[in-house]
């Protein structure tokens, strides 16, 4: 292996779920390529971005995955989750039903994710719209009872993507037993705590 | 005096060898010893001496050691004595000293008679009394103080630097190796010394080997204070006894019961066979006791206390070190494991009668082929290693989780017969085995401890999780035949194939695979569904003359597609309660569909990294199928349908039903949704191309097993083997309480395999790998043992010892055990501690049958070990007390005596230096 700064300290998956139309892939490219199209095609099965970001001065591959919310891909959905250190859950705040399914896509997680101690966020998104139907309160207690992060976002004017992000991965590099390889032996007394209630400042 | 003058002072001080090393041991004492008077220890022996400081010093060429021996206080001491005797508690100070004049010298004060001397572990305090010293010895074996004169050079240093400092702590000295226990010391507070002298003969004479002829030597070795004996020499005396119990070997008894569960218990020597009795005469006065060549007062069973120990036989590892072995210990292995099961059992037997039959797997079993030699072959079914009968009934007991087989009981019985014992066994050896295998089998289990951890393995009551428990079995089982396990793998394999092309079940899907289980039970699902779709399939082509018994069904199955039946032509489910927008008139129906097709980790993996390795168009078309299967349903069923409502259905967001109008991103022109729709022909489901190929997908599974070489089937199954063994260590455990309350640590292990099986961390499955092999030895022994003394109570007269107190002393046996076993047990070292006239001494006494040590054994047991203590009160020069040592320890091949004399006439002084 080569001593070359520029490789990446480790390569991350990260899954963006959530009912369908809420603006998962938006999200995603907004991230990725930092454009918006609102004539976004509905995702089929599923799509891939990859892309590295820094944190604290290391830098970090990620492999995002972008999953199809359509009712028809659920059963495909579960074999997404293998491998993955972070989930982003997004509801749109004019569709109270995305927000209602949430609990659905939360159970999921916690059915499906191989790692025990993954970490979730909630991402409320189109909050650049005028006819929002979900509090950020509302937003802010499931995320809270739930033990994710939590953070509001519109992928078409840009605010909260880039931060959503950041936080998501932060905090799994936080939390060494999910990415490094030669896993120390299971500690006790880990506390779940750890993971939740956090938000973004901005 | 000129500055040359002070040169050639510095010039003179050209410091001898033993100088140097008389001011390197004296810096050693000034940084680690505090001098003047010692602390005096309370009697009750609950200190251990510990190395409290090592040093190295140059002597010429030669590196001795100095180590600083401390007392330090022994925490667990509260199992010393398992009925603390208040009575004796008085005695421990001698009434006769008087202590009240001066603070005494602590050497001197620590070597008086002190009747508890034995419960201490430490050599020296046995030896000479002392509980603190210096110890010297040279740093290498090959390089020994080889004679005295080089012992009393460097005593004679030690002594100058003792008298100089003030140190009164006894310094001692190896001569010659270690192992000799030739050990030579001095100690003196600058008014009165004490000389420890010892002397290590290996040919020993007979005349000294008793209590009357070392009193003489005793007496003989005080010199001139012999003259006046107006006071009794006082006496401690333990001996060592090792009692035979019944042979070692044991022998494992094939039992129906035994049959279906992991097997655990012992391999093939019971866990001890030696047990150690040390009988421990507390203080006597000489005349009290006799011993001499033809006679001996020492009647075991009536020692003031035994210390009891059991030794553990060579091989003392139980089954699950057997099963889990595999896993961690490649000598184990007593087969080649990386070559397929067919091969291995090609290789050793005959090879022309197994190609064709493992090759060719329409062959009913494994059992239909006939190994070995040729005139072996008129016997029924096979010679391979595994009984027919006996191979079967495994194989139904994985399918079926039982089974009946008449010919069964009598295999079993042969197999007991014949292998098993060699015509030297005695019937009360059988009986003892079989009462064994009832034990460790435990009839009665009253509670299963089912761990709440997310093990990633096969569910128990699964096929998958009797398949573990079969071939980890067959290894114990026939464990002088390796080739049984991939034997018992073909025939399984065998059988799954018969079950799959007859379409009967394999194993329990209750909602597709399952992906909290391992990768094998997952393919087992897989297999399963296979199944189920093959049935529904089966089902949809509603034919008629369907011929049941085609075992090659699959390949014409293509050829009767045209014989669907009519009324399945437009593959409807229902109706729906919406119109078409395509036809107001006509309800929409809603399609039969295709599943898509089920996944297992494996598979996922494969196709994540595929669909990864794509560029978006490959990847959007690549996962078309479902769709586009989805629209080809569609149209059948709604044949006057538009797209708007396909999405209706189908994707029900992108449709306002109020507005009546298609989502934006659903109208981007040349869209794939769009695009694909006009390119879709209807198609009912029945008829499309399967998304799930089961055909193809259990023959690829099929293939994987049939090639998997032996290892590799052994890892398949690790994670569930390692899960069923710790099930089985919690059911044995609590049939029999043999573990205290170790909650704490079960949460702990259950945690360790979980993340053992879902992240294959070999460490923990390492971790596991020795508690459950640590725990079985624990357990075997003390099954064991509880069978020995409930054994020994059936023949006592009463009061019988309690159950309750047998547990007590078979956890304290077990533990002292332990503790010597594994250094990290986190038990330390207790003696156990039992007075024969007790109950429980009683038993041990029947169970290791002491009544039979005869009047010769008494006289020449094990070991013999006598202290002898006499003081003179007045002693000539300064009258002053002056106490008297001796320890004697008497072996086979060893005889020792240690001396420790008090002299008052302290002729050495620092004032020649």
């Amino acid at each position: 292996m080569s001593d070359d700064s520029s490789s990446p300290l480790t390569t991350l998956k990260i899954l963006i779920t959530g009912e369908s139309g809420v603006g998962k892939s938006s999200l995603m490219l907004r991230f990725v390529d930092d454009v918006f199209d609102p004539e976004q095609a509905a995702t089929i099965g599923v799509d891939f971005r990859v892309t590295s970001m820094a944190i604290d001065g290391n830098r970090v591959k990620l492999a995002i995955w972008d999953t199809a919310g359509q009712e028809r891909f659920r059963t495909l959905t579960p074999n997404y989750y293998r491998g993955a250190q972070g989930v982003i859950c997004v509801y749109d705040v004019t569709s109270r039903s995305s927000f209602e399914k949430l609990n659905h896509w939360m159970m999921e997680v916690d059915t499906y994710c191989t790692s025990n101690n993954i970490i979730k966020m909630v991402v409320a998104n189109k909050i650049d719209m005028m006819n929002r139907v979900v509090s950020r309160e509302e937003g802010l207690k499931f995320a809270k009872r739930h033990r994710t992060l939590f953070i509001e976002a519109s992928a078409k004017t840009k605010e909260g993507v880039q931060c959503a992000f950041e936080e998501l991965i932060e905090k799994i590099i936080q939390t060494p037993d999910l990415w490094e390889n030669d896993r120390p032996a299971f500690r006790l007394g880990d506390t779940p705590d750890e993971n939740g209630g956090g938000m973004c400042g901005c | 005096m000129d500055e040359n003058t002070v040169f050639e002072i510095n010039d003179f001080t050209n410091v001898t060898d033993m100088e140097s090393f008389g001011a390197a041991f004296e810096s050693i004492l000034q940084k680690h010893v505090s001098f003047g008077r010692r602390p005096f220890l309370p009697n009750d022996v609950k200190y251990k001496m510990v190395v409290t400081a090592t040093n190295f010093v140059k002597v010429g060429t030669r590196t001795v050691q100095i180590e600083l021996l401390q007392p330090v206080a022994n925490s667990s001491s509260e199992h010393v004595f398992n009925h603390p005797d208040d009575e004796n508690e008085g005695e421990n100070k001698n009434p006769e000293i008087d202590e009240s004049i001066v603070v005494p010298f602590t050497a001197t004060k620590e070597m008086q008679f002190h009747e508890d001397v034995f419960l201490s572990h430490d050599d020296l305090t046995v030896k000479f009394g002392v509980r603190e010293c210096i110890l010297i010895s040279s740093s290498d074996d090959s390089d020994n103080f080889t004679d005295e004169s080089q012992y009393n050079i460097i005593v004679g240093e030690i002594k100058t630097v003792i008298h100089m400092t003030g140190c009164e702590i006894p310094v001692f000295c190896y001569i010659k190796e270690k192992t000799l226990d030739f050990i030579q010391g001095y100690a003196s507070d600058g008014n009165e010394c004490i000389n420890f002298t010892s002397s290590v003969l290996r040919n020993i004479n007979k005349r000294h080997c008793n209590l009357h002829d070392l009193l003489l030597i005793f007496k003989e070795h005080l010199g001139a204070g012999s003259s006046a004996f107006h006071d009794d020499v006082r006496i401690c005396s333990r001996f060592t006894h090792i009692v035979k119990l019944r042979k070692s070997k044991y022998h494992r008894l094939y039992t129906t019961d035994s049959f279906t569960r992991l097997a655990n218990g012992l391999v093939d020597t019971l866990p001890f066979d030696t047990i150690q009795i040390v009988a421990t005469w507390k203080g006597f006065r000489e005349n009290s006791l006799t011993e001499n060549h033809n006679y001996s007062d020492f009647d075991v069973n009536y020692a003031s206390y035994w210390s009891v120990k059991i030794n553990p036989s060579k091989n003392i590892f139980g089954v699950f070190d057997e099963i889990l072995g595999v896993y961690s210990d490649n000598k184990r292995k007593q087969i080649k494991t990386d070559i397929t099961c067919g091969d291995i059992l090609e290789k050793h037997y005959v090879q022309q009668t197994t190609t064709n039959a493992f090759q060719k797997l329409t062959v009913n079993s494994a059992s239909d082929v006939r190994f070995g030699n040729s005139h072996q072959s008129d016997r029924e079914g096979t010679t391979g290693p595994v009984a027919p009968a006996i191979i079967q009934a495994w194989v139904d007991f994985i399918f079926q989780g039982h089974f009946s087989n008449d010919h069964f009981s009598d295999e079993l019985q042969l197999m007991n017969d014949s292998n098993v014992y060699s015509k030297d066994a005695s019937h009360n050896d059988i009986k003892i085995d079989e009462d064994l295998e009832n034990l460790f089998n435990c009839p009665n289990i009253s509670s299963s401890n089912d761990f709440l951890a997310p093990y990633k393995c096969a569910k128990k009551d699964t096929t998958t999780w009797r398949l573990a428990v079969a071939l980890a079995n067959v290894r114990v089982y026939m464990r002088s035949e390796p080739h049984a396990e991939p034997q018992l793998w073909i025939e399984f394999l065998l059988q799954l194939r018969k079950k799959y092309e007859n379409m009967e079940d394999v194993e329990i899907v209750p909602n597709g695979i399952d992906h909290t289980l391992c990768g094998f039970s997952q393919k087992m699902q897989m297999i399963q569904l296979c199944i189920n779709a093959r049935k529904k399939r089966h089902a949809i082509l509603d034919c008629a003359h369907m011929d049941k018994n085609d075992e090659f069904f699959d390949a014409s199955e293509t050829f009767r597609k045209n014989e669907i039946c009519e009324s399945d032509v437009m593959g409807r489910r229902e109706k729906s309660s919406m119109m078409l927008i395509g036809d107001p008139e006509l309800p929409m129906y809603l399609p039969i569909t295709q599943d898509p097709c089920p996944l297992t980790d494996e598979m996922i993996d494969q196709r994540n990294s595929h669909l990864f390795s794509l560029e978006e168009e490959a990847r959007v078309n690549e996962q078309m199928e479902l769709i586009l299967s989805d629209m080809q349903s569609f149209k059948a069923a709604n044949p006057s349908a538009v797209f708007a409502d396909f999405l209706r259905w189908h994707s029900p967001k992108d449709y306002n039903e109020k507005t009546e109008t298609i989502s934006e991103r659903m109208l981007i022109p040349n869209n794939v949704w769009l695009r694909s729709w006009d390119n879709t022909k209807p198609v009912p489901a029945v008829n499309q191309k399967r998304i799930f190929n089961y055909t193809k997908i259990a023959e690829e599974t099929f293939e994987q097993f049939e090639n998997a070489t032996l290892e590799t089937v052994r890892q398949w199954i690790k994670p569930t083997v390692f899960a069923a063994t710790l099930e089985r260590m919690a059911e044995i455990e609590s049939a029999y309480e043999t573990l205290e309350d170790k909650k704490a640590q079960k949460v702990k292990i259950a945690k360790t395999l979980a993340n053992a099986t879902q992240n294959i961390v070999m460490a923990d499955y390492n971790t596991i790998s020795n508690y459950c092999c640590q725990s079985e030895i624990i357990h075997n022994m003390k099954i064991y043992l509880i069978h020995l003394f409930e054994k020994a109570r059936e023949s006592m007269e009463p009061p019988l010892p309690s159950n309750e107190d047998i547990r007590k002393a078979v956890k304290s046996l077990v533990n002292k055990t332990v503790a010597n076993i594994w250094e990290n047990s986190g038990l330390t070292e207790t003696d156990y501690i039992v007075k024969p006239q007790e109950p429980i001494g009683r038993a041990l006494a029947v169970l290791c049958q002491v009544d039979k040590i005869t009047e010769k054994q008494l006289l020449n047991s094990e070991r013999k070990e006598y202290i002898f203590s006499w003081i003179l009160k007045n002693s000539a020069a300064t009258g002053h007390k002056l106490f008297y040592r001796m320890y004697a320890d008497l072996r086979s091949d060893k005889h020792s005596l240690y001396f420790a004399n008090n002299s008052d006439c302290n002729f050495f002084s620092s004032s020649f230096i």
